[in-house]
């Protein structure tokens, strides 16, 4: 792992420094997702049973039920007469385990999250919880709902899914779902490939012009300039009226950080204390850029009255070239791209960097979603175990599980796994890279394909790029696979500088102010940008922001975090 | 005998009430009881009974904020024109249909105006956002006499005209129904003894349909006051944008991005009371007006 | 009515048509755009290339709408509660519209009593007790909790009783001087007059129950049992990408992100309410020829 070292780093790194550094290794450590640990990975389930009597993936004698409440799966596809409620997966487990689950609500997305609050409030708890947020979880410990399973998990939790916990390193996995010591969740993970937001370009485009991919901003600038007058009809970088967010699209999160600036997220200030990332000096340099670009035309001039859909139609109609995203949108929105124009190509580059040559990106929480248990469920292994059982199936290390038929028949109809019990996506910490990687290797013939035996999850990627090998741009969807086995999974091991906030929760004065702060910052920003305010407004924001409350978040997020 | 008689039919009325009023008083007015939570932080884990109490607080919070007097103007104004429009224009557009005479005709338009009414803000914002964009409808139009290209949803001069107009394209068919059934209901003969009078279309429409339609008007005039400050959240969330904050940011929008922050249930409860007592004050006293100078009861 | 030939008079109506005519289309638009996307090809429509007509025609959408099994079973709930909620909306109008078109002095409490319902129109407790009393009562997941709560509809009673308050007292008194008790008045005269009232309150309350989806998205503990309008509401808000991890995760995106197969069904959606609507425009486009109502 490279460790970069400038100024800027040193102050931004210390947080990430362990994290960066044991995700380099967690692969090798993990198994599943690393070629070169997979002797070991089969017979992962058997050191278990000499250490302890405890089969983490022991069935029990009695029948044993749990309600639950459970996130929906969005245009599910199951067989005729399968449900959330009773599939393959719930029978699988259920064959396994004994264990019987139903579910007492179900709703998606936000209607989740709401109908969460409302089920809370009426007092009717299932037996087992989706918690959706960590103030949600928060509310449950403070209110002595739910259970401690720290025992639970130290007893029952297989060495499997311990592992992919441990691949963050450091405890991190545990940190938002650990209250005065004890585990009162089971949290998901946000890995690496939840953070990364690449540059995406018209590749088509550039080697037209014979450009190489842009390092720097001005670079980038460069090419939107080459690019606009290539395709006279484009508008430019797309964007989003929400300048940062996670995991999204049209966002600018890399962009900023290129400038070392992190809106939104917590960061160190020279003296070892936090400060809003909004109103670091940084972000002035960034707007004034921004606003250059703006006028010059190479920004969408739209881009803060489109929704995410218009941004996403110059994408597909072939009238931007270059845009921020995640690894995925491959398969939504430059899918339609392709299928509207058959020559159009995109890849994803770890662009731009910073004046020090290291590419920053700004990280989500490491949790996303928790698993709780009800006070008083008199079964709480039963959870534990499920999810081992559930973990062990996912990342294909139960054979009996793998070569059952409706194993097979659910892979060809795509079900998703979010129709097994828990949501909680955990994976190790590099795993999508990884394994992008590994399928490259094998495309490209420098591993055999023997180095996908036991890489369930790598094998899929191969399969699928190999069929765009063979019948390029006949299928959208191994298009995509393509796309991320050649440049996005690529693009995201290159060595970047993950950045994360050293604060993610709410304070007191937040809960009253933030929202002022916000308006007040959303304005401004984009106001620059546009130029109807000059980049001096922004000095003016800052003190506004310090004056109208700002001042005193600092003072509680500083206290929170022990400075 | 009458007397009597009288006592067994208000017996017979109270009893049609009853199904009604039970059903009002189990979902209307028990759940009541719970506007408790308007004067609590309400932490849905802790329930009502156990959440913290805040006084006032909640009510007083929009009041606090350093652009309050933003937020309910914007409110208030974009509330307002749009009652205005929607008494207008439906009534208008009602009249100009009663005056055609192609039952076949007046039926496709009456019907066709409807339509908006079934699909929700979040695709007709779609659509409009398409219309005005810079290379879109409205700017093509401009542009042949000789305009420059306008964004009008980043400016703060066009955002609320756009957001009245837009409403009233939605909804007008809705209360248009009601006039044309309104309109129905005025006895043919007046017409045709003012006919016989020799009176005009003009003097028609003064003297026979509006007087006849009165009661209507006064009526929905009255019920939309109690949306004085709904200003509509769904429209005004999928059209909006940071940059037209100054003239489109109203309460329900507010409230709805600090329950971004923390799910609010307690300020969106106070707001919810705060509006619904002004819009029951006002139409208490355009109650009383009506009675006061018109001799009419609304209801 | 009347009939004036003169020019002048023809010019207006002209003018009034076309003018007319120029609304409606405006109307029209949406959902014209609405079709044209269902019938266009899905990268087209990503594209937002599809204005008015289909751009690379394919019946596709409705195809793939066809075998949707969750969309009719959705169809299917919204027919049961409109037909439900339908017939108890407008049995418990008519009930609480004719007696409070009466004066005090004939039903003493018709003041407070319409004072409660203004008051119950304008304030209600928020989502938490509501939700809280819905559930108390062990309603949630089930067809009354979407008809029941919204049982009578406040605005439909006050629009309808001041109808009522306009037909003219001899009939009624007429009535019931032949004996006529309360009920058979109000089956034999009110309702009788009343049909273009009735059946515009009638339409408001189908449409209300067709196009609600809020209600079915809060009280259903299980998506199977949503209205139409709710499953279609899910379709259209944002997807959710927060945490996105598997190529079979992503996949899921572009086919959610269907554009035309959305329209196809706001477009289905909208059928109903389209047979629905001629029929009852019969009752207030040709109004009563009853002849004597109001003085």
């Amino acid at each position: 792992m490279k460790k970069p070292f400038g100024k800027l780093m040193i102050v931004l790194l210390v947080f990430l420094f362990v994290l960066s550094a044991c995700s380099g290794n967690s692969g090798k450590e993990g198994g599943a997702s690393s070629p070169s640990a997979s002797g070991g990975a089969e017979s992962s389930p058997s050191p278990s049973q000499e250490e302890e009597q405890i089969d983490p993936y022991g069935k029990f004698e009695t029948p044993v039920s749990f309600t639950m409440s459970k996130p929906d799966t969005p245009d599910n596809k199951l067989p005729e007469g399968d449900t959330l409620e009773n599939n393959w997966y719930t029978r699988y487990i259920e064959q396994t385990l004994n264990v019987k689950i139903t579910h007492d609500w179900t709703a998606q997305g936000d209607a989740y999250n709401q109908k969460f609050s409302l089920s809370l409030s009426s007092g009717n708890l299932p037996d087992v919880m989706f918690v959706p947020t960590e103030k949600d979880l928060r509310s449950l410990v403070e209110a002595n709902l739910i259970e401690d399973l720290s025992d639970v998990y130290a007893k029952y939790a297989s060495p499997l899914l311990k592992g992919y916990y441990e691949s963050t390193g450091d405890g991190i996995a545990f940190k938002t779902s650990t209250f005065d010591g004890k585990l009162m969740a089971l949290p998901d993970l946000n890995v690496k490939a939840n953070g990364v937001q690449l540059l995406w370009l018209r590749q088509d485009w550039l080697d037209n012009l014979k450009l190489a991919a842009p390092k720097t901003v001005d670079e980038l600038a460069e090419v939107l300039r080459a690019f606009k007058q290539h395709v006279p009809d484009s508008v430019g970088l797309t964007g989003d009226a929400n300048l940062v967010q996670y995991n999204q699209l049209h966002t600018w999160n890399s962009l900023f950080a290129a400038f070392g600036a992190y809106p939104k997220q917590w960061v160190k200030d020279g003296n070892g204390k936090l400060a809003y990332g909004s109103v670091a000096p940084e972000m002035k340099t960034a707007l004034a850029k921004l606003r250059e670009l703006y006028a010059e035309g190479l920004i969408d001039k739209e881009f803060a009255i489109h929704k995410q859909e218009e941004e996403n139609a110059l994408i597909a109609g072939g009238k931007s070239g270059a845009m921020f995203g995640p690894w995925w949108i491959p398969w939504w929105p430059l899918n339609d791209t392709v299928k509207n124009n058959p020559k159009a190509e995109w890849a994803a580059y770890a662009f731009p960097q910073d004046s020090n040559g290291v590419f920053n990106t700004p990280m989500p929480p490491i949790n996303n979603g928790y698993i709780v248990v009800r006070k008083g469920y008199a079964h709480p292994e039963a959870v534990m175990k499920v999810l081992n059982v559930q973990q062990r199936a996912v990342v294909g290390e139960d054979p009996v599980y793998t070569a059952a038929p409706e194993t097979q028949k659910y892979k060809e109809i795509g079900a998703s796994w979010t129709n097994f019990p828990f949501n909680l996506s955990i994976a190790y910490f590099n795993q999508v890279e990884d394994d992008a990687l590994l399928a490259k290797d094998v495309l490209e013939g420098n591993k055999t394909t023997d180095a996908l035996k036991t890489v369930a999850t790598a094998k899929a990627w191969y399969d699928m790029a190999l069929a765009e090998k063979n019948e390029p741009k006949k299928d959208t969807n191994a298009w995509a696979h393509w796309v991320v086995v050649n440049s996005s999974g690529p693009a995201m091991a290159e060595p970047m500088n993950l950045h994360y906030s050293e604060f993610y929760g709410t304070t007191e004065t937040m809960l009253t102010k933030a929202s002022v702060l916000d308006k007040l910052e959303s304005e401004t920003f984009l106001r620059i940008i546009l130029g109807t305010s000059g980049t001096e407004e922004f000095d003016t924001f800052v003190d506004k922001w310090k004056k109208l409350g700002g001042d005193e978040i600092t003072a509680e997020v500083n206290a929170a975090v022990g400075n | 005998m009458i007397a009597m008689k009288n006592t067994r039919n208000t017996m017979h009325y109270y009893l049609m009430l009853l199904p009604g009023l039970c059903l009002i008083t189990l979902f209307s007015i028990v759940p009541m009881i719970g506007v408790v939570i308007a004067f609590q932080r309400f932490i849905p884990a802790k329930g009502i009974g156990g959440s913290p109490w805040v006084g006032w607080d909640n009510f007083t919070y929009m009041l606090q904020l350093p652009d309050s007097k933003q937020i309910f103007i914007n409110t208030l104004l974009i509330a307002v024109l749009k009652i205005i429009a929607g008494i207008i224009v439906p009534l208008a557009f009602a009249l100009m249909l009663h005056e055609i005479r192609l039952a076949f005709f007046k039926r496709i338009v009456q019907t066709v105006v409807y339509l908006p009414h079934f699909l929700s803000w979040v695709i007709l914002s779609g659509v409009i956002i398409n219309l005005l964009t810079l290379d879109g409808v409205i700017n093509a139009i401009l542009s042949w006499f000789g305009a420059e290209p306008v964004m009008f949803l980043a400016s703060n001069f066009w955002f609320r005209p756009l957001l009245i107009i837009s409403d009233v394209w939605k909804e007008f068919g809705f209360s248009t129904i009601i006039y044309l059934a309104a309109l129905t209901a005025i006895n043919p003969v007046q017409y045709e003894a003012a006919v016989i009078d020799g009176a005009s279309r003009t003097r028609l429409l003064y003297h026979v349909t509006l007087p006849g339609i009165r009661p209507t008007i006064v009526l929905l005039a009255t019920l939309s006051l109690g949306n004085v400050l709904n200003a509509g959240f769904e429209q005004v969330f999928t059209l909006y944008n940071p940059l037209v904050y100054e003239t489109a940011d109203i309460i329900d929008t507010y409230v709805y991005r600090v329950g971004l922050v923390d799910r609010q249930y307690g300020l969106a409860t106070a707001i919810g009371l705060l509006k619904s007592v002004i819009g029951l004050v006002l139409i208490v006293i355009s109650y009383r007006l009506a009675a006061k100078f018109a001799n009419y009861r609304i209801f | 009515m009347v009939r004036s030939q003169t020019w002048v008079s023809r010019t207006a109506n002209g003018v009034l048509i076309g003018f007319l005519a120029l609304t409606a289309l405006l109307c029209l638009a949406p959902i014209w755009h609405t079709l044209a996307v269902s019938l266009s090809d899905k990268s087209a429509a990503a594209a937002g290339i599809v204005y008015a007509w289909p751009v690379k025609f394919t019946w596709s959408s409705y195809e793939k709408l066809l075998q949707d099994s969750k969309f009719f079973d959705a169809f299917y709930v919204s027919l049961k509660r409109v037909a439900l909620g339908g017939i108890i909306n407008f049995a418990l109008t008519i009930l609480m519209a004719y007696p409070l078109s009466k004066q005090a002095r004939q039903l003493p409490g018709r003041n407070v009593v319409t004072w409660v319902l203004v008051f119950t129109m304008l304030f209600n407790a928020g989502l938490i007790p509501w939700y809280m009393t819905i559930s108390k009562l062990g309603m949630l997941d089930s067809i009354w909790a979407l008809v029941l709560p919204g049982a009578v509809p406040i605005f439909n009673v006050i629009l309808l009783l001041n109808f009522f308050r306009g037909v003219p007292k001899e009939l009624e008194e007429s009535a019931f001087v032949d004996g006529a008790g309360p009920w058979r008045t109000l089956l034999q005269i009110y309702i009788p007059i009343g049909l273009p009232a009735l059946a515009t309150v009638t339409l408001f309350s189908i449409v209300g129950h067709w196009n609600s989806f809020f209600d079915g998205l809060i009280l259903m503990n299980h998506p199977s049992n949503y209205p139409l309008q709710t499953y279609i509401q899910q379709l259209v808000v944002q997807l959710n990408t927060q945490s996105l991890m598997t190529a079979e995760e992503a996949r899921k995106l572009m086919e959610i992100s269907n554009k035309t197969l959305n329209a196809a069904k706001i477009f289905v959606s909208m059928i109903p309410i389209l047979i629905v609507y001629p029929f009852l425009q019969r009752y207030f486009i040709h109004g009563i020829v009853l002849g004597s109502v109001k003085e």
